[in-house]
Formats: structure tokens, C-alpha cells, sequence
């Protein structure tokens, strides 16, 4: 018996079922481990909400009913497990599907034939890893999938074309443009059964036709521009792009079936290199994945993804471990790390262990993206410039380009509202979060918080939080967020956020004097005097000229300075020797951050 | 068979009764029910759309209402909330034009009817005589945008059409839509974003203007139309926005400079002035008088931005302009001098019938949609007395205002119901210039409407019919790009 064998029926069902089996469960195993934090990006860009008005809006769309069932499902990624599942089921149905239409085009398949069915899911996977692709798409893909099916099944040529306008018809409003596949599919099917010229024509002019009024007509009734219904509304977060890659798997989802089933190929393969050609198709598509991936799931997208995940759910030793293996060199994972030492309180520990872009690494500036702005709004929402993180979270929901609302956002607006008093603005997000499935029952909790006189200021995050509040009114300026940064402590010194942001801003701007200036005041409240603020200060009495202060500077510390130096006079700053000093505060201002790498 | 049948009357029962068994056994209270909308003791006019509303009590399960006149004519509903049949509520308010209905509330508690203390409903003397309103329904933002668009909504009922959303043009952010005096024959709206713009029409001829005038130093903003329709006033203003750090403020929106223009719009030519066109002051938005002979704007001293922003005010002046040679005039009149109390003038508009200026008082600068104590106020243009409208304000911002073509009405934005989402009301005013209790414009279901809107009304109007405006062709004349270039004369 070879490796795969021409199997008995039984057998080959057998086998067919491990097949699938290992299949769906690799896609479930890769959305769970190392692609989990995509899953809590795509729930992030949503507000599925569990009302009338939603559901009517929804449908009043092309496709609206594909994004309905896609954003409900979606919902459930805020539990990984569960958006693994949806993931690799969705996979699994694809190929299934597509198999069994193959099966009903020809009945005594090859396993070749059977090992082409997954085709479409193996580019569907490659496809979702942009991730502007929303799982709508793949919700259309199976409903497409199952109105072929249907439209297989019918014997008599007249009953099938009528069905197919029908499904045409409904089906542009309800899944969107996945109809030309159908079309697609509709018309080699004719050909294929050979119904005739006459009615291959007819069916297929019929079809276009058909889609093509659907349209014309929809662009009457909803206020989009025609070639974008003519594109897509639901499939693809950016409003004006649609990718090549989606009519590719629109065509394959109609071409693939008959693939599968080809007799002609058939023919040709003969059974006795069946098992070649199946080892051979198996062994392609492994080289499809391993290169496939690495183009379409780009590493340093995810890689944020990773970071933004683990930031909103407070996972700062994970960070850490992440930034620890592997520098981070984007803005945002330098102002994810940079957060997570902070609220650890290893920032003036530890930071120059990192790579660090300038005082921007810990509160990037603004920037008309959503991504960008919800890392840099929780450092805000942290710090306790509640205002300023309100902006952001409000334009990063803002930002989101098919116009979604955000679940995420809209939790920590209710947030900032409650953090300011602004109970009216609060209360009505929790009461739309309260439409929800997984924020709601934190939305009651919440509210109930509001109406416990001092409650809020007795919560261990909020009580906090406003007690940094700012008093004095003036308008906010990231060119002077370092003067903020001393406000926020002054007004509250259990603000350790805060303080190491001030201390640690000053020196990433490369101003030890100011650096100085800052410390004396963090010193008349506390003893903190951590490695890089000793560091600081070292670096500003050699500066000066002056005698280091051993009272305030370990000897080790003096020690690591002077030899610095001495590298630097003898051999000038692009020195090898200076590598074992990278990680110090005075290798950042005189050589530049520590390697990428 | 006999089973189907018992159905059918129960079916046909149930909808002769639609209104509900009126409840016997209630407790009656003295107090009058919290409601939803607040629609106490308004004042409506006829044609207005049924003032549905929710009882807001604690545990509060079914509704029952009655609205009564004095002959005893009656309209019922009962169910979650108060919905009364659209038909049945034209048809009760007509009837009694100039007097009041008495609304009674019975709620459902726990099991047990409640018998409110009933509470009146006016209707106005004084016809509205306008099919709708327009208004720009946006996310209450900062600088990015979400989906937004100019609406239109029928005031006899509750349907809501789009003019312009912005899913007609990607990326784009319309606002500052103005007809003239309701009339939406001719309408000018903005267009900004990468594919900027300022849309003129005039019964079915569009024209879109580049957006910008470097000779004039920018964009044109807050237009206005001459009565005659052949000229409109614009300021250009080169805006910057701060962000407040305290907890009581938000957005703060000022102006580097600003200038204002009337617009020929034959000739496509910006007309300018030095004296409304100065270097150490702020001109800003203008409007013409109902005879087209004066533009009231409002003027500031510059100031070292972003630094003194809260040195931003505003007086209130006006300056002659001549249609018949498109001149402005060469003195300069100060209307109200609100720098003297300490205070900033924004958003006048004077009554069509020439009797009122109202406008918008803030404590500084002009955007005053974020200025929590912003209140309206009514100039008399026959005295020249200025007197705050505290019958309409409230303590949050109120602001937006415009008259109905015959100057009874007025639309204003307030947000008074959360702090943050601006909603429209209405009110009207007597012949002794006071005005009634504002009322929310009506909904369906207020309740539900205004809850799960994560948008602000701004910017609306009277309209005295639907506006005919083609959102499909402009989109694609958006996204062209194809613009007219103006002069500067």
C-alpha cells in the first residue's frame, strides 16, 4: 500500500475525514497560538450590538446580511478559542462544500480531485491575513458555496436558470458581490452539462444581465457610488480597495468544483500515478503555505497586532518577554514596551535595554490612524490624561474606515466620561455597550459603579486616576508633553507612571539639565534613585566637569561611565568596544539607541 | 375550524382595540410623570410630528396616554411607550390650533396602574408653514471623521432622508449647507478634505468652486445668502483647534485670522474690503440683513494664539453693502459691544422679518458648540436691547440657531440632554418676542432614537420644501476634482 493509496470507498472516506480533520484543526491551532492577537484586532474594528436599529441598518446595505453574521461572529474573537474556531470551521466548510459540488458534478472522484477542493481555502487563508480582509468575505464564500449546491441539485435547465436570478437577486443584497462567482459558476455549469448552445447563452447573458440591473438598481436606493457597488461594501475594511487576491478567490470558488471533477484530467492521470500526483499536490501546497504566509500575513504587522493585544489586556510581563526576545523597532511596540516597564516600574531601570526612537517612543504623536492611536490612547488613559486619551479613542473609532464602531473604544470612552464626571455621556455608552454579548455584563457592573455615591473614587484604577486629574485649563501640546508629564506627578506623587515618563522624556530629548531639574523635584517627595537616573546624573556631573556624587551614584555606574569615555576618546564613537555599553543611557545620547538588532 | 375562527376575532379584536384598555383601578398621583422626551407644557405647531415619548419611572412596564381638547375629542395609545397613530394626531392638533390638550399618563408599576397629574400640550397660533428641517448629523469629534452627512427631515412625520453622506465620497466631510432663507432651490454647501470644494446650486445648476482662494488666503466658510440670491457672504478663515487638558472641556477652535467676503455668484467673483478685511482683527461670520442692505459679522481682536484663546472675543457689528454694485459700505457700526461684559458674540441671525438678531454668547472665542455656557440670546433690532432667551436656554450648550421662513420658529441645537450630543428643538415666538419651551424633535421611539445615536445634530434650517439634490452625481463630480476657479475683485 503506498502513502496514499486508490483506498476502497470506505477507506477513502476515512481518509478524507483525517484529511479535513488535520486541516481545520492546523487552521484552529495557527489562529490560536501564533496569530491569536489578529482576533482581538478585527473584534477591536467592531460594535456588534444585539438591537433592532442595528440589524436594519445592517441589511440596509448590499452584502449587509454577510456583514451582520460576520460581525456577530466576530464578536465572540474577544475569546480566542472561539475565533479559532469560527476561523478554521469557515475553512473546513469551504473545502467540504467545495468537494461536495465536485461530487455532484462527478461522482467517482480521484483523490487528486478531492485534494483540489481545498484550493479555495488554502488562498482563503492566505487572503485573511491582510487584515483589512473581514470575515464577511468568507461568510459570503459559504453562502455562495451552498446556493451552488442548491443550484447543482436541479435537474430541469429552465427550473435552474430561474433559481439562479432568484439567488442572484437575493443574494446581491444579502452577501454582496460574491454573485459573479455564481454567475461564473452558473455558466460553465451549462456548459459542462451541455444543455445546449441555446441555453448556455440564454443562461449566461441572463445572469450578467441580471447582476448587472441588481446593481443598477441598488445604486437608486443607497447612497454609495456605483462603482463601489460594483466592487464591494462589506468585504474589505478600506472603502476604495478591493484586492486582486478577492476576485481570484472568487473564481476559483466557481472554476475549483469542475477542477476537482475534471474527466479529461482524469483521463490523463491515469490511476497508477495517482498516489504521485496526490504526494505531489500535498507537498505543493505545503510550499504554498510556508511561502504564502510569510507574503501575506506581514511580520511586522502582526507583530504589532501582538503588542496592541497584549497592551489592552494589561499583559505587561508579556511584552516585556516579546520586547526582550526580539527589539522592538516600530513607534508603537517602542511605546507598548516603554508602557509595559513603566507600569511595571522598570522604565528607569531598564529602557535602554531597548531600542528607543526619542521622547516620542513614549507618547507617539498624533496620527489619523487607528491602529496607531489605540496604544498610544491607553499609555494617555493610564498616565491619567483622561482628556487626551478621550481624543484618542474617539478619533480612533473615528478612524475606522468602513465606519464601524469600536467595542474597545467605546468601553474606555464610557471610561473617561465616568473618570470626568461626565455621567449623562457615560451612562448612554454603557447603555448601548449593554447591547452587546461580551461587554455587557462589564457595562452593568459599571453603571452600577456610578450610582454608589464615591465609588469611583474608591476603585483601585479610577480613584487613582482622577486624583491625577489636571485642574489648571490650557490646551494640550505634544512639543511640551514633558512639562504635562511634571504636572501629572505634582498633582498626584503616587502618580509612578508619571514620574518615570517625566524623568525618562527629558533624557530621551537629550536634555540632562532638564533631566536634573526634574529629579531634584521627584527627590523632595521620594528616594528613587533607579540605573538610569543615576546613569543621568553621572552623565551630567562629567558633563559639568564636576566631581560625581558617590552619595547618589553606585561605584559600578562611575566605573561603566569613565570606561565609556575612555573608549570614546581613544577610539571615537563608532567603536566596537562600545557595544558592551549600549544599553546605558550615555551610550543613547552620545552614540545614538541601541541597535535594532 | 372553530379554533381558527376564536384566532381571527382575537386578531380583529386586538387591532379595534389597538389603543389599549384604559386602566380603572389606578392609584392617582399629584405629581407629574418623568417623560422622555420632556414635553410638558410645550408649545407644537400644527403639522408637527406625534410628540411620542417614555415614561422614565423607576419599573415602569406598559403606557397608557390619553391627549384630550376641550371638546372632549380624544387620542389614545398604550403599550411600551407613547405612539400615537400620525393621521389621528394631524387631525386632533388641527382641531385645536391656538388652544391646548391635556395629556394624561397612566403607568403600569409593578404590577399596579399610576395616574399622573395631567400636563398640557399647545399648539401654537402661529403656523410653522416649512415642510422640513436640514441638518448635518456627525460623530460630536475632533479632527477625524466617521460617517457623516447633511440630512433632511420631514416635520409631519419621522422620515429622514440623506441630502450628501460622505460614502458618496470617500474620505470627504461636508458641511456648513445653507439655503436661502429655507428656500432649497439654492443651497451652498462645503466639501472638505482631499477633494475640497464649495457646491453651489441654483435650481438644477450645480457649480463646485475650488475650494481655496490664495488671494483671499483660503477656504470660504459660514455662507450666508443675500436675500436677491445673486451674492453670498462667506468668511475665510485660517482655523486652528486646541484640545482642553481639564475635565469640563474638550475641543477649543480659534482662528489665526479671518476675513469676510460676499460672493457674486454670476460672475464667480470674491468681493472684498479692506475694512472687513483687517489685519489686527478677526472677521467672522456674516450674514445679511432680511433687505439685503446690511451684513451683520462679529469681529475680535487678534490675539497671541494658542496662548490667549481665552482672549478670543467677539463683538457683534454690521456694514452696508449695495447689491446693485456689489459694494460694501465704509462705516463700520458696533451692534452689541460684548467685550465690554467680558463676553464673546457667534452665530448671529437676524429674524426674515427683520424684527430679531438672535445669536450665540459664549464666554470666548466662536465655536460654541463646545462652550458648555453658551446661550442664545435676541437682539431687538427696533430698540437695539439685548436680553438672554432663558425661557430656551439651559446649562449646557445651546446654539445653531435659524428662523422659519416666517420667523415664528426657530431651530436650535442643545446639548442639554447629555453633555455631549447636540440634538435639535424648537420653539416658537410671540409677538412680545418670548419664546416657548423648546421641545426635541419628535422620533418614533425618542427613547430608543436618541440612545443608540452616536451622532450630533448641527448646523440645521428650516426647509420650506424637500431638497432635490443628486448625491450619486455629486459624488462623482467630488471625486473629480473638475472645480471653478473665482476671482478676487
Amino acid at each position: 500500500m503506498g502513502i496514499l493509496p486508490n483506498p476502497t470507498y470506505k477507506k477513502r472516506r476515512v481518509l478524507e475525514t483525517v484529511l479535513t480533520t488535520i486541516f481545520g484543526l492546523s487552521a484552529f491551532l495557527f489562529w490560536l497560538f501564533p496569530y491569536k492577537s489578529a482576533l482581538s484586532y478585527h473584534e477591536q474594528f467592531q460594535l456588534f450590538l444585539t438591537t433592532s436599529t442595528y440589524f436594519k441598518e445592517a441589511l440596509s446595505i448590499p452584502g449587509g446580511l454577510a456583514r451582520y453574521c460576520g460581525e456577530f461572529l466576530v464578536q465572540m474573537y474577544v475569546m480566542p478559542v472561539f475565533g479559532a474556531i469560527v476561523l478554521s470551521l469557515i475553512l473546513v466548510a469551504v473545502q467540504i462544500l467545495i468537494y461536495a459540488i465536485a461530487k455532484k458534478i462527478r461522482k467517482d472522484m480521484p483523490i487528486w480531485g478531492y485534494l483540489l477542493s481545498f484550493i479555495p481555502s488554502l488562498l482563503i487563508w492566505l487572503y485573511i491575513g491582510d487584515e483589512n480582509v473581514l470575515l464577511p468575505f468568507c461568510i459570503a464564500s459559504v453562502s455562495l458555496l451552498l446556493a451552488v449546491f442548491y443550484y447543482t441539485n436541479i435537474e430541469r435547465p429552465y427550473h435552474r436558470l430561474a433559481t439562479a436570478v432568484v439567488i442572484l437577486l437575493c443574494g446581491y443584497w444579502f452577501m454582496g458581490t460574491i454573485v459573479y462567482a455564481f454567475v461564473l459558476y452558473a455558466t460553465i455549469y451549462e456548459a459542462v452539462r451541455k444543455s445546449g448552445t441555446t441555453h448556455l447563452v440564454v443562461t449566461g447573458v441572463t445572469l450578467c444581465l441580471t447582476t448587472v440591473a441588481a446593481i443598477i438598481i441598488v445604486s437608486n436606493i443607497v447612497n454609495y457610488p456605483i462603482e463601489r457597488l460594483f466592487n464591494d461594501l462589506v468585504y474589505y475594511r478600506i472603502p476604495t480597495t478591493v484586492p486582486l487576491m478577492q476576485y481570484i478567490i472568487m473564481g476559483m470558488l466557481a472554476v475549483v468544483p469542475f477542477l476537482c471533477s475534471s474527466n479529461k484530467a482524469g483521463n490523463i492521470i491515469k490511476s497508477k500515478y495517482e498516489n504521485a500526483v496526490a504526494l505531489s499536490i500535498l507537498l505543493l501546497y505545503g510550499a504554498m503555505m510556508a511561502g504564502g504566509v510569510g507574503l501575506f500575513y506581514d511580520e511586522k504587522k502582526y507583530e504589532l497586532m501582538d503588542y496592541d493585544c497584549m497592551v489592552r489586556t494589561n499583559n505587561w510581563q508579556g511584552i516585556i518577554r516579546k520586547a526582550s526576545e526580539r527589539q522592538p523597532d516600530l513607534p508603537m511596540s517602542v511605546c507598548a514596551t516603554n508602557l509595559a516597564l513603566g507600569m511595571t516600574g522598570q522604565l528607569c531601570e531598564s529602557a535602554f535595554n531597548y531600542f528607543q526612537n526619542g521622547a516620542e517612543g513614549l507618547l507617539p504623536p498624533f496620527q489619523r490612524n487607528s491602529n496607531s492611536m489605540l496604544i498610544t490612547a491607553e499609555a494617555y488613559f493610564l498616565l491619567g490624561l483622561t482628556n487626551t486619551a478621550q481624543r484618542f479613542y474617539f478619533e480612533a473609532m473615528e478612524g475606522i474606515p468602513n465606519y464601524a464602531h469600536s467595542g474597545r473604544c467605546l468601553k474606555r470612552l464610557a471610561e473617561t466620561n465616568l473618570l470626568n464626571g461626565q455621567y449623562a455621556v457615560a451612562e448612554k455608552y454603557l447603555k448601548i455597550l449593554e447591547n452587546t454579548l461580551f461587554y455587557k455584563e462589564w457595562a452593568r457592573q459599571t453603571s452600577a459603579l456610578m450610582k454608589e455615591e464615591g465609588a469611583i473614587d474608591k476603585h483601585p484604577l479610577y480613584g487613582n486616576l482622577r486624583r491625577s486629574h489636571l485642574t489648571n485649563d490650557y490646551l494640550f501640546s505634544e512639543s511640551e508633553i514633558d512639562k504635562i508629564l511634571g504636572q501629572l506627578f505634582i498633582k498626584n506623587k503616587e502618580n509612578q507612571l508619571a514620574m518615570q515618563y517625566m524623568l525618562l522624556c527629558s533624557l530621551l530629548q537629550r536634555d540632562v539639565n532638564k533631566f536634573m531639574q526634574y529629579l531634584s523635584v521627584v527627590q523632595q517627595y521620594k528616594q528613587y534613585n533607579p540605573t538610569i537616573c543615576q546613569q543621568g546624573i553621572a552623565f551630567a556631573y562629567m558633563q559639568a566637569n564636576k566631581q560625581i556624587p558617590q552619595n547618589m551614584v553606585s561605584p559600578a555606574i562611575i566605573e561603566r561611565l569613565k570606561n565609556f569615555a575612555t573608549i570614546v576618546t581613544a577610539d571615537g564613537k563608532q567603536s566596537p568596544r562600545l557595544a558592551a555599553h549600549n544599553n546605558t543611557l550615555w551610550y543613547y545620547l552620545i552614540v545614538g539607541s541601541k541597535s535594532q538588532n | 375550524m372553530v379554533g381558527y375562527r376564536k384566532y381571527i376575532i382575537i386578531i380583529i379584536a386586538s387591532l379595534l382595540c389597538a389603543c389599549g384598555k384604559k386602566p380603572h383601578d389606578a392609584e392617582i398621583v399629584d405629581y407629574m410623570p418623568c417623560i422622555y422626551p420632556d414635553y410638558t407644557d410645550v408649545t407644537i405647531p400644527v403639522g408637527i410630528a406625534p410628540l411620542n415619548f417614555s415614561v422614565r419611572e423607576e419599573g415602569v412596564g406598559d403606557v397608557y396616554v390619553e391627549i384630550k381638547d376641550r371638546e372632549g375629542r380624544e387620542l389614545c395609545s398604550s403599550g411600551e411607550y407613547a405612539r400615537f397613530d400620525i393621521e389621528d394626531w394631524h387631525e386632533l392638533v388641527l382641531q385645536n390650533q391656538g388652544r391646548e390638550l391635556a395629556v394624561t399618563v397612566f403607568a403600569e408599576i409593578e404590577g399596579k396602574w399610576k395616574q399622573y397629574k395631567a400636563f398640557s400640550i399647545y399648539v401654537s397660533s402661529s403656523a410653522l408653514d416649512q415642510w422640513g428641517i436640514t441638518y448635518r448629523r456627525v460623530a460630536p469629534g475632533y479632527e477625524v471623521y466617521g460617517k457623516m452627512g447633511i440630512y433632511q427631515r420631514d416635520l409631519s412625520n419621522f422620515d429622514e432622508r440623506s441630502i450628501i453622506e460622505n460614502t458618496s465620497a470617500v474620505g470627504s466631510c461636508v458641511n456648513c449647507h445653507t439655503s436661502n432663507k429655507t428656500n432649497p432651490e439654492q443651497i451652498v454647501f462645503h466639501v472638505r478634505g482631499e477633494h475640497g470644494a464649495t457646491m453651489v446650486q441654483q435650481g438644477e445648476k450645480r457649480e463646485w468652486l475650488k475650494a481655496k482662494n490664495e488671494l483671499i488666503g483660503g477656504a470660504m466658510v459660514y455662507p450666508y445668502w443675500h436675500p436677491s440670491g445673486e451674492y453670498c457672504a462667506f468668511s475665510t478663515n485660517q482655523t486652528r483647534q486646541g484640545f482642553h487638558v481639564v475635565k469640563d472641556e474638550r475641543v477649543e477652535v480659534f482662528d489665526l485670522s479671518s476675513d469676510i467676503l460676499v460672493y457674486d455668484v454670476k460672475n464667480h467673483a470674491i468681493i472684498t474690503d479692506t475694512l472687513v478685511s483687517t489685519k489686527d482683527y478677526s472677521e467672522n461670520i456674516p450674514v445679511f440683513s432680511p433687505d439685503g442692505k446690511w451684513i451683520y459679522y462679529t469681529t475680535c481682536c487678534q490675539q497671541d494664539y494658542p496662548l490667549d484663546f481665552k482672549e478670543e472675543k467677539y463683538d457683534l457689528c454690521r456694514i452696508s453693502f449695495d447689491a446693485e454694485t456689489g459694494k460694501f459700505g465704509s462705516k463700520v457700526d458696533t451692534l452689541f459691544k460684548a467685550t465690554a461684559i467680558g463676553k464673546s458674540v457667534t452665530w448671529p441671525r437676524p429674524s426674515y422679518d427683520g424684527k430679531y438678531i438672535m445669536f450665540t454668547l459664549i464666554d470666548y472665542g466662536y465655536f460654541s458648540i463646545w462652550h458648555k455656557e453658551s446661550d442664545q440670546y435676541l437682539l431687538d433690532t427696533r430698540t437695539g436691547e439685548v436680553r438672554s432667551i432663558s425661557e430656551i436656554n439651559s446649562e449646557d450648550s445651546d446654539s445653531y440657531h435659524n428662523w422659519s421662513e416666517n420667523s415664528h420658529w426657530v431651530v436650535f441645537t442643545s446639548r442639554r440632554g447629555d453633555g455631549l450630543y447636540s440634538h435639535l428643538y424648537l420653539t416658537s415666538v410671540g409677538e412680545d418676542g418670548r419664546f416657548t419651551k423648546p421641545f426635541l424633535l419628535p422620533q418614533e421611539n425618542p427613547l430608543r432614537y436618541y440612545s443608540e445615536s452616536l451622532f450630533s445634530f448641527n448646523t440645521p434650517d428650516f426647509t420650506k420644501k424637500p431638497v432635490v439634490f443628486d448625491s450619486r452625481t455629486a459624488g462623482r463630480d467630488i471625486e473629480s476634482d473638475r472645480r471653478i476657479e473665482t476671482t478676487v475683485r
